[in-house]
């Protein structure tokens, strides 16, 4: 099994005015390459913690975190280049730009690595056609749905093609059909382009997208699921 | 990146247009309230822009053009012995009371100009009206001002100290600082019309020789007759220099302009700040994605000084437009030097440059981790 990321004794804390809580309380983990893994568990466990460490965002207290094989050290340029080249996000709100259209929007990825614009602007066109926005590329996002707006979104999470793709709530902000066809999109580019696909989620609706299910409460693995042995309930498809 | 930063800033239309309003508003405060102290400054300069000549000599005590302290007939001579001087003439300028024929009694500014060369008129008085002050009695008299008198016109009389006055034309002259119209006529002839025993020469114009420095001839002046001597503009400097110090011309002016830039500041800052802040999750999601401090505060700074420069380049030009419409000689006294403009231009940018700071603080330090929150 090949390996996409590898975390080894991670602590992370917050203090609030004279309190200290420790939200992850030692993590030692593995996600397999050109995987889908959905981390899951109840508010508070530590699950948006745990993916801000991953992408480099969050510094931890102690422990070590590891993308195909590069030692992540947050905060620092390298880690920001590394991200930038390697790791593509999508969010719960979309967090697109109210004022660019979807093109503009998709093209964000490239242009923070100074590809030039005509060529940014032509490989976002290529990417949102793939997500089946071909004919909205000049749309606002106010004028677009949740799901064509979550679209635009995986299409500026993929148009680097990273390797590493981290969701973070994907369906939350959508209706059962829409969750679905972007979890299906999410999956069929995935597995196109060989990338490892990384989910944090409270939606059981879809959970049979998943390869393995990391289940996670109070700041601690508690459970790792393979595909194989999904004892979820399956919303979507009636299971 | 840079074109979407402009593209995020120009779509967002209200506030667009909010802060390009308020650079705008701020430049125009600034530059059309510097325009009338500029202008007023160099109104009280008008005599001297209007005699147009290269060196003013004067008494060691005068400090502006309206500060005239006589000085003996025979520095004239003395002067005209200078080394490097080509010609020296007399020229006084005093305030008599006149009466007009139509009965209104005022104050005018009373000028001579040298009998036989007329040196120092204004060049808006045609030459054939200037040679008729050789005539006996002869006076020209500017149109400003002359109100007062009843708008004296062509063949009007005047009584100034119990001598006969007649007017041979009435000419535009530029509007000076002081509220008297103007009365021209020859050295010889306004003594006559000022009270006998004083001596009233007050200035001697002078040009150098060709070739010689303007500034050499000066000093020439000054070491062998212990007079001062001024170039032209130098004479400018001192009287508005003299008006400054002693009117509260600056100060007013100063906290009106103050004034555009303290409201120009806030208005931009406030809403630059308001735009970043109101942005800042998508903010934080560039961050996410992989974007360096230094891109997002050029991002933010290009934002700043796009508004200021177009918010500038509105404000400047409508202060140019009331430049244009003002007739010349209006009562309105404007004039935009471009050292102004550069000025008004340095302020803006500075204050579009220092609320962008604000902003970048905001920007740099926004927890990326944000945008994983819901």
């Amino acid at each position: 099994m090949r390996v996409a990321v590898s975390l080894s004794g991670l602590k992370k804390s917050f203090t609030a005015g004279d309190t200290k809580s420790l939200v992850l309380k030692g993590i030692d983990l593995t996600i397999p390459a050109e995987e889908i893994t959905f981390v899951t568990g109840p508010s508070g466990c530590g699950k948006t913690t745990l993916i801000s460490i991953i992408a480099g965002i969050l510094t931890p207290d102690s422990g070590r975190v590891t993308i195909f094989d590069t030692p992540i050290v947050a905060k620092s340029r390298d880690s920001t280049k590394f991200r930038l080249a390697n790791i593509g996000f999508i969010f719960q709100q979309h967090n697109l730009v109210p004022t660019l259209t979807a093109a503009e929007n998709a093209s964000i990825p490239l242009l923070i690595r100074r590809i030039p614009q005509r060529q940014a602007r032509r490989k976002a066109i290529a990417m949102l056609s793939e997500v089946g926005l071909g004919d909205r590329i000049d749309h606002l996002p106010s004028q677009l749905s949740g799901g064509q707006q979550q679209r635009v979104a995986i299409a500026r999470a993929l148009v680097g093609e990273p390797r590493l793709i981290i969701c973070d709530e994907p369906t939350a902000s959508l209706d059962a059909e829409n969750g679905f066809h972007v979890m299906s999109l999410l999956k069929r580019l995935s597995s196109e382009g060989d990338r490892t696909v990384l989910v944090v989620t409270h939606d059981s609706r879809i959970y049979n997208f998943a390869d393995s299910i990391i289940e996670m409460e109070d700041g601690q693995v508690v459970r790792i699921d393979l595909a194989q042995n999904k004892s979820y309930s399956n919303a979507m498809r009636g299971d | 990146m840079y074109v979407l930063a402009l593209k995020m800033l120009c779509r967002d239309r209200i506030k667009f247009l909010t802060l390009i309003v308020g650079i705008a508003f701020a430049t125009l405060l600034i530059t059309q309230q510097g325009s009338i102290f500029c202008g007023l400054m160099l109104r009280t300069a008008s005599t001297i822009f209007d005699t147009n000549v290269p060196i003013w000599v004067t008494d060691p005590e005068v400090r502006s053009i309206n500060d005239s302290v006589a000085m003996k007939e025979d520095v004239l001579q003395r002067v005209r012995s200078v080394n490097g001087v080509e010609w020296a003439v007399p020229f006084s300028m005093n305030n008599a009371i006149a009466q007009s024929d139509k009965g209104e009694t005022g104050v005018v500014q009373l000028i001579g100009l040298d009998d036989e060369s007329l040196i120092g008129a204004p060049a808006e008085i045609p030459k054939a009206v200037l040679k008729r002050l050789n005539e006996p009695d002869a006076v020209i008299i500017t149109r400003s001002r002359s109100e007062n008198f009843g708008a004296p016109m062509e063949g009007d009389t005047f009584e100034i100290n119990d001598r006969r006055a007649r007017v041979v034309g009435v000419v535009d002259a530029s509007k000076n600082f002081t509220p008297f119209p103007s009365l021209y006529s020859t050295h010889s002839k306004a003594l006559l019309f000022l009270p006998p025993g004083y001596k009233y020469l007050n200035f001697v114009l002078v040009k150098p020789k060709s070739g010689i420095d303007p500034a050499r001839v000066c000093r020439n002046i000054q070491e062998s007759t212990g007079l001062q001597a001024f170039q032209q503009w130098d004479f400018v400097w001192k009287t508005m220099i003299y008006w400054g110090k002693n009117t509260g011309i600056p100060i007013n002016f100063g906290i009106t302009v103050l004034l555009g830039i303290i409201v120009g500041a806030a208005i931009t800052a406030q809403t630059l700040y308001t735009f970043m802040i109101e942005n800042i999750r998508q903010l934080g999601t560039f961050k996410a994605i992989g974007i360096s401090n230094w891109q997002l505060a050029s991002m933010v700074m290009l934002q700043g000084l796009s508004v200021g420069l177009i918010g500038f380049g509105i404000g400047a030009g409508l202060c140019s437009v009331v430049g244009l419409i003002n007739p010349r000689n209006s009562e309105l006294a404007y004039y935009t030097p471009q050292e102004l403009v550069i000025m008004a231009l340095g302020v803006v940018l500075t204050f579009c440059v220092l609320s962008s700071l604000l902003s970048i603080r905001k920007v740099v330090t926004v927890d990326p981790a944000l945008v994983f929150r819901g």
